[in-house]
C-alpha cells in the first residue's frame, strides 16, 4: 500500500469498517511510514472528540408542538371526512364527466382546444355584444383563484399554507373569508413562519384601513412576542393612532417581553410625533 | 391453588419495530407517530443542531420532518432502513432551508457552550477543547458537516449515506476525510 491508497482507506479505518485482510495491509503500511502514522493518530483523536460531543435535548415546546400537530392533523381529517369542501365537490362533479381512458383524455383536452380558438375568432368578429361576457368570465376565473387560495390556506402542510399566502398578492380583492383566515392564522397558525409571514401580506394589501380594526383586537389577544412585534410594526407603518392606546394598555402587563415593551415605547413617542 | 389476580404479570407489548410504527401512521393510525417522535426527536434535533446551530430552528426542523412523515406516509414502502429514508427527509428540510436562508447568518456563541451538567469526564480543558471542535466544525462547508453529523453521531454506514445524499461512496468519504482533516488543521 502506498500513501496515496492509504489516504483512501483512511475514512473506512476511522469508522472501523476496513475488512481484515484490508485491515493488515493499512497497519502494515502505518508501522512502516511515520508521516502516515502522525497523520492517523491526529484524525483519530479528532475523530474521538467529534464522538465525545455531548447530545442535546431538545425544549419541552417540541413535543408539545408535535402533539398540536398531530391534534391538528386528525381534526382536519375528522371534518374533512364529515363535510367535502367546496373544492372536493368540484372535483367531484368533474369526475363524473372525465373519462378514465389518456386517449379519451387527450381527445378532449384537444376538443376543448380547437373549440376555443373557434370561440375565439369568432368572438374577435362579434367583439363589441361579448365584452360582457369576457367581463364575467374573468370574474368567475378571479372566484376560481380565491378557492384555490383558501384551499391552500387551509392545508396541514405550513409549506402549502406559504404558497397560498403568496398567492394573495395575485388576487384583486381577496374576499371575507381569506380575510378571516388570514387573521385566524396570525392569532393561532401552530408555524411560526405562517404567522409572521400572514402579517407580512396584510402590509402588502392594499385596503388596510379595513383591517386596522381587527388587528388591534388581535394583537390585544396575542400573547407570542415576535407576532406581537410584527402586529405593532404594521400598525406604526399605518400610522394608526387608536394604536397608542393599546400599546399603553399592554405596558401594564408586567409579564410583557422586554424588547416588546420596548418597541411599544418607542411606538407611542412615533405615532404621537408628527414626523414618523 | 392459582395466584390473585392482582399478583399476576402484567404482559408488556412487544416493541413495535420502526416499519410496523410507520405502516400503521400510512394506513391512518397517525397518533402512532408518537412512538416514533420518542424514538428519534433527539436524535433529529441533534442532527440538524450540528448543521445549523440553531436550537430553536433545529426544532422547528424536527416538526418539519415529522410534518412531512405524514404527508408522505402513502409513499412509504418498507424499503431499507427506516431511519435510511427518515434521515433522507430530513436531508431535504435542510437544504429546503438553507435554499430559503439568508446569506451570512454568524452563529451565535452561546451555540459553543456545553452545559456544566453534561457528562464529559474530567476537565475543563477537556471542555474548551470540544468547545474549539464544536467552533471548528461551524467553519466546515455544509456538505462536510452533514456527512461528519451522519457518520459519527448516527454511526451510519458510508453507502447508507451515499443512498441518501445520492452521491457515490467515493464521494462520501472523501468528503469525511478532507472534513477531519480540515478540523485537525483548525484544531492545532
Amino acid at each position: 500500500m502506498n500513501c496515496k491508497e492509504f489516504e483512501k482507506k483512511t475514512p473506512d479505518y476511522l469508522a472501523g469498517e476496513l475488512d481484515p485482510a484490508a485491515l493488515q495491509e493499512y497497519e502494515a503500511h502505518i508501522a512502516g511510514c511515520g508521516v502516515c502514522r502522525e497523520e492517523v493518530e491526529e484524525l483519530k483523536k479528532i475523530w474521538l472528540s467529534y464522538s465525545e460531543l455531548p447530545e442535546e435535548i431538545p425544549s419541552r415546546d417540541l413535543r408539545k408542538k408535535f402533539d398540536i400537530m398531530i391534534e391538528t392533523f386528525n381534526t382536519g381529517l375528522e371534518s374533512g371526512r364529515n363535510e367535502s369542501g367546496a373544492w372536493q365537490k368540484l372535483n367531484d362533479w368533474i369526475s363524473i364527466f372525465w373519462p378514465k381512458q389518456p386517449a379519451l383524455q387527450f381527445a378532449l383536452v384537444l376538443f376543448i382546444c380547437l373549440a376555443s380558438l373557434f370561440t375565439g375568432f369568432t368572438a374577435n368578429e362579434m367583439k363589441g355584444s361579448h365584452v360582457s361576457e369576457i367581463a364575467q368570465m374573468r370574474d368567475e376565473v378571479q372566484t376560481l383563484n380565491q378557492l384555490v387560495v383558501l384551499t391552500l390556506l387551509q392545508q396541514n402542510s405550513p409549506s402549502e399554507r406559504l404558497k397560498g399566502l403568496n398567492r394573495i398578492n395575485y388576487l384583486e380583492n381577496p374576499d371575507e373569508a381569506i380575510i378571516n383566515e388570514l387573521f385566524s392564522m396570525i392569532s393561532s397558525d401552530p408555524n411560526m413562519n405562517v404567522r409572521l409571514a400572514s402579517i407580512d401580506i396584510l402590509n402588502d394589501l392594499p385596503n388596510l384601513d379595513y383591517f386596522r380594526t381587527k388587528l388591534l383586537s388581535t394583537l390585544i389577544e396575542q400573547s407570542s412576542p415576535l407576532v406581537q412585534m410584527g402586529i405593532i410594526e404594521l400598525l406604526i407603518t399605518a400610522r394608526e393612532k387608536r394604536a397608542k392606546n393599546v400599546f399603553r394598555e399592554m405596558l401594564k402587563n408586567h409579564n410583557l417581553d422586554t424588547a416588546v415593551k420596548e418597541r411599544l415605547e418607542l411606538g407611542i413617542a412615533q405615532l404621537e410625533s408628527t414626523i414618523l | 391453588m392459582g395466584s390473585p389476580d392482582n399478583l399476576k404479570p402484567e404482559k408488556v407489548p412487544f416493541p413495535l419495530s420502526d416499519k410496523e410504527i410507520m405502516f400503521a401512521v400510512r394506513d391512518g393510525k397517525i397518533e402512532r407517530l408518537s412512538l416514533l417522535f420518542e424514538r428519534y426527536n433527539v436524535n433529529l434535533y441533534n442532527y440538524f443542531l450540528r448543521l445549523t446551530y440553531n436550537a430553536s430552528l433545529s426544532e422547528d426542523l424536527v416538526q418539519e420532518v415529522f410534518l412531512k412523515l405524514i404527508k408522505y406516509r402513502q409513499t412509504y414502502r418498507g424499503e431499507g432502513v427506516f431511519t435510511t429514508w427518515m434521515f433522507q427527509i430530513a436531508h431535504n428540510t435542510f437544504y429546503d432551508y438553507t435554499r430559503k436562508k439568508k446569506p451570512h447568518q454568524s452563529i451565535e456563541d452561546t451555540a459553543f457552550e456545553i452545559a456544566d451538567d453534561t457528562d464529559i469526564g474530567e476537565s475543563l480543558a477537556k471542555k474548551e477543547d470540544l468547545i474549539r471542535l464544536k467552533k471548528a466544525i461551524s467553519r466546515l462547508p455544509e456538505d462536510y458537516r452533514e456527512v461528519l453529523v451522519l457518520r459519527i453521531y448516527r454511526n451510519m454506514k458510508y453507502k447508507d449515506i451515499a443512498e441518501m445524499m445520492n452521491c457515490p461512496v467515493g464521494t462520501i468519504k472523501a468528503r469525511v476525510f478532507h472534513g477531519i482533516r480540515k478540523l485537525k488543521k483548525e484544531m492545532s
